[in-house]
């Protein structure tokens, strides 16, 4: 058995093969589940995988296969890709590595050369990359695109897509749609006039450009008070999703600026803290909808868009599910954008709750002020960035949240000088402090009915977590914590199948992938990434 | 025992000089200025830093690339890339360039200054020759009539049966590349050797050695797919340390290879 086995391995190392990924394999991801071609799996960002390999049955025999030790000490939030064997992963925050997907082996390794002062507000941090034939695209901090080929990390262009100078970075893994390069960039705490923007894949060229702060002229730019629109935030720092029947692809926004001072922008502030809808040929927006209105919090929609086709109320529809920052979890129509449904999934105090149009009732005297406020979810909010998984077996949406955390949200002197915060005060305690907060709140994993937001179960624990979450065919959920315990959950009840402690944060979603007969599992703590399998 | 303390209390003088110097350099803000310290005597303190702390990656000569410690430094002697005034390689040498092997270093402002002199007598002790092609003949001449893109890939256009060459100019000095052009046998980086092998299962596999550890061994195959194999697996493998790349010695003319070299040099990492 074991020598069976053994060979299994070698005949997997020894096969990985030459890597094109064509349009049609990244539009049919879905049904190659032993690859992971883009940053949440497939264009429907459910981050669920067809293996079955490892499941509810075998968990307990998992072990640990190797383990890539990044040469930074930097936050690692990247997911990996694999394509035919080969992993591609960046070490934070911009330097590309490729090595061998079954045992960790290095092939090559592209180092960045990066200035020493860069404008992120929470890290230098990367948060993967994308893959189109047999080229690699990154994004970097600052503000660069970068093309690699894929088999020797040769550099085939690097362009400066915006001036990090100015509060501008590029943190998110970039989508391929077509023969564009999809990017947006960070900068919410910087006063920056946020944008996605499409770029050739082949040469680089710019192809164009939306800006999420609509200017002079543009429809909704009228809820923006004076100039405020020029320093209006609207980030885009994590991947979107895409729908090929429809031809339109789904972006989170980001905050608008000054994060906690609203005084100086008064209105809407679209498109911040929204869903936007564009199509990916032109840029052109087809729908958006705003989750928070006039955000005060720093609630950032910067989540990912989970898209979802199956019954709403009797009728098949294409939707998108949301567990958002602030808070509710919402379901829309993605075809129009129209709201269908939105519920709190944790304890909240800024709302009383959603209208039927879909916007907020805003509780009176929750936003910040001079003295402080304590409002509930807190700065980093009922979730973030990390991905939710929807599991087409079990027809559950599943999401880290973080329950009953507030922050004291102050306000303050909204001055803006270039290339230095301009968030107008800040909330206190950003991560609950175990040892002397009153109120630390809890993390959990969840599972919500989609149609209803109504909670199934609850994984509870003691901490709050910035680990995404990842379910497979094998009906388990994968997902870890702030202080490194990776654990395997039931996907029907949530039930503790098997857990390891890593001994450090876990800040990136798992992937899974499989070479030759043996299905990998990875997720990073620390400064390293894991990678599981099952024992020969 | 007299001699000693004498000698200590000399230095413990010097340190609190130098100190006091530096204070008063720091003050002055001497990057503002230009080098204040390039005496000859200032220049032989420069060259002792170089020789204990650069000349590992640059050479002693300053012609970089190779040697040393694995590390790989840029070629001083020819025309600097930060090199357009005093003040910019200072500054260079005060904060290294990120994100490569150049490290900053914590000398103190007049030991910067002392390098720099010292780092510009380089440049001047450079032989003739250095750096006289023109690199825009040079590209030309590297896309047609020298063939050489047909193996090697600059900015993704190229062949793939050699090492893109992309960047070069940033680790490898002007006299190496002319003579990894002229007599390419000489020095063969052992990621670029190649490798043939033999698995149990019968299969021939060859390419770029790319990575090679106890239990297994990486490979760019010749059909251009990256492969690790277990060497357990294998039947047999054999290291070609000889270089694929054919000499051009007499076939392009000395002009023609400076002209290629300005343009290989030319070839840096993205500038900051
Ligand atoms: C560990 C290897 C290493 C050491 C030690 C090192 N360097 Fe460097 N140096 C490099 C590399 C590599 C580069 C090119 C970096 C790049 O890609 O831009 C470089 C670049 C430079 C440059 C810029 C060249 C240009 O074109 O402007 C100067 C000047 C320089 N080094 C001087 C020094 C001096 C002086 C010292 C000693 C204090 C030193 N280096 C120590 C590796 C090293
Ligand atoms: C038939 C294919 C072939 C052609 C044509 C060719 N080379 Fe090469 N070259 C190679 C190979 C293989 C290597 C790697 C082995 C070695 O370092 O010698 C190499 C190595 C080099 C290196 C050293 C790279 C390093 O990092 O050490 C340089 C520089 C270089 N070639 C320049 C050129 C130039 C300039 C030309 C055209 C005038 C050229 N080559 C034409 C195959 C080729």
């Amino acid at each position: 058995m074991r020598t069976l086995q053994i060979l299994a391995l070698a005949t997997a190392t020894a096969s990985g093969s030459f890597s094109q990924v064509s349009t049609d394999r990244l539009l049919n991801a879905e049904n190659e589940p032993s690859q992971w071609m883009t940053y949440s799996g497939t264009y429907k960002s459910q981050r669920f995988s067809k293996l079955d390999q490892i499941n509810r049955q075998n968990v307990t025999e998992l072990e640990l296969k190797w383990v890539f030790q990044a040469e930074s000490l930097d936050k690692f939030q990247s997911t990996p890709l694999v394509v035919d064997g080969v992993m591609y992963l960046t070490e934070p925050p911009n330097n590309v590595v490729a090595i061998d997907a079954a045992t960790g082996r290095r092939f090559w390794k592209y180092t960045h050369n990066e200035p020493t002062k860069v404008n992120v507000c929470c890290g230098r941090v990367n948060r993967g990359l994308a893959i189109w034939k047999n080229s690699l695209f990154m994004g970097t901090v600052d503000g660069r695109l970068l093309s690699l080929d894929a088999q020797t990390g040769s550099v085939n262009w690097d362009i400066t897509v915006v001036d990090y100078l100015g509060g501008y970075s590029i943190t998110l893994a970039p989508l391929i749609i077509k023969d564009k390069i999809i990017i947006g960039t960070a900068g919410g705490e910087y006063g920056i006039r946020g944008f996605l923007q499409a770029h050739d894949v082949r040469t680089g060229k710019k192809l164009w450009r939306f800006y999420t702060i609509p200017g002079p002229g543009e429809p909704g730019h009228e809820t923006w008070e004076g100039d405020s629109w020029k320093r209006g935030g609207g980030s885009v720092w994590l991947t979107g999703s895409y729908d090929p029947e429809l031809n339109l692809t789904y972006w989170g926004i980001g905050n608008p600026s000054p994060d906690w001072n609203g005084d100086v922008r008064k209105g809407d502030n679209l498109y911040s803290d929204s869903v936007i809808a564009l199509n990916p040929d032109n840029g052109k927006l087809d729908w958006y909808y705003q989750f928070t209105p006039h955000d005060e919090w720093d609630w950032d929609a910067v989540q990912i868009p989970v898209l979802v086709d199956r019954p709403f109320k009797g009728k098949q529809r294409k939707l998108i599910l949301w567990g958002n920052r602030n808070g509710f979890y919402y379901v829309l129509d993605r075809v129009t954008g129209e709201f269908l449904v939105a519920k709190a999934f944790v304890y909240q105090n800024w709302a009383k709750g959603i209208d039927k149009k879909g916007r907020p009732i805003r509780a009176p005297n929750q936003g910040p002020s001079a003295e402080g406020t304590k409002t509930y979810p807190s700065v980093q909010g009922a979730t973030n960035w990390y991905s939710p998984t929807y599991s087409p077996q079990t027809g559950l949406f599943y999401l880290s949240v973080w329950e009953s955390y507030p922050s004291t949200y102050y306000k303050g002197d909204p001055t803006y000088t270039r290339g230095n915060r301009y968030v107008g005060s800040l909330p206190q305690g950003i991560y609950p402090n175990t040892t002397t907060d009153t109120e630390p709140g809890y993390g959990a994993v969840r599972a919500l009915a989609p149609e209803t937001g109504e909670l199934e179960w609850e994984f509870k624990m003691a901490e709050v977590s910035e680990s995404g979450l990842m379910s497979t065919a094998g009906n388990i959920l994968f997902s870890g914590s702030m202080q490194g315990q990776f654990v395997i959950l039931d996907v029907f009840n949530g039930n503790l199948l098997w857990s390891m402690n890593l001994g450090g944060r876990m800040t990136n979603s798992p992937m899974t992938y499989q070479v030759e007969d043996s299905q990998f599992v990875a997720v990073s703590a620390g400064h390293s990434l894991f990678v599981f399998g099952l024992k020969d | 025992m007299q001699i000693l303390r004498i000698s200590l209390s000399i230095s413990t003088l010097g340190l609190v000089l130098a100190g006091l110097l530096s204070l008063a350099a720091q003050q002055q803000n001497p990057k503002r200025q230009s080098n204040p310290f390039t005496s000859s005597e200032d220049v032989v303190a420069g060259s002792r830093i170089y020789r204990s702390h650069c000349a590992s990656c640059h050479g002693l000569d300053g012609s970089g690339g190779g040697g040393g410690h694995g590390g790989q430094g840029a070629d001083l002697t020819g025309q600097l890339r930060y090199g357009a005034s005093d003040e910019e390689l200072y500054s260079v040498l005060e904060t290294g360039i990120p994100g490569t092997e150049m490290v900053a270093t914590f000398f103190d402002g007049k030991q910067l200054w002392q390098l720099v002199s010292f780092v510009r007598t380089l440049a001047k002790a450079a032989q003739p020759g250095t750096l006289v092609g023109n690199a825009e003949r040079g590209a030309l001449l590297f896309a047609k009539k020298g063939g050489c893109v047909q193996c090697h890939m600059i900015g993704g256009k190229g062949g793939r049966k050699a090492p893109p060459l992309g960047g070069i100019g940033s680790s490898r000095s002007s006299k190496s590349l002319k003579n990894s052009i002229l007599r390419p046998a000489e020095q063969v980086l052992p990621s670029h050797w190649t490798v043939q092998i033999l698995t149990n299962r019968g299969e021939k596999v060859s390419g770029q050695r790319l990575n090679e550890d106890t239990f297994s061994i990486q490979v760019l195959d010749s059909k251009g797919r990256l492969r690790s194999l277990m060497k357990k697996d294998l039947v047999s493998y054999n290291i070609n340390k000889k270089s694929a790349m054919p000499s051009y010695e007499g076939i392009l003319s000395d002009e023609e290879i400076d002209d290629i070299v300005a343009y290989l040099s030319s070839l840096r990492r993205k500038r900051l």
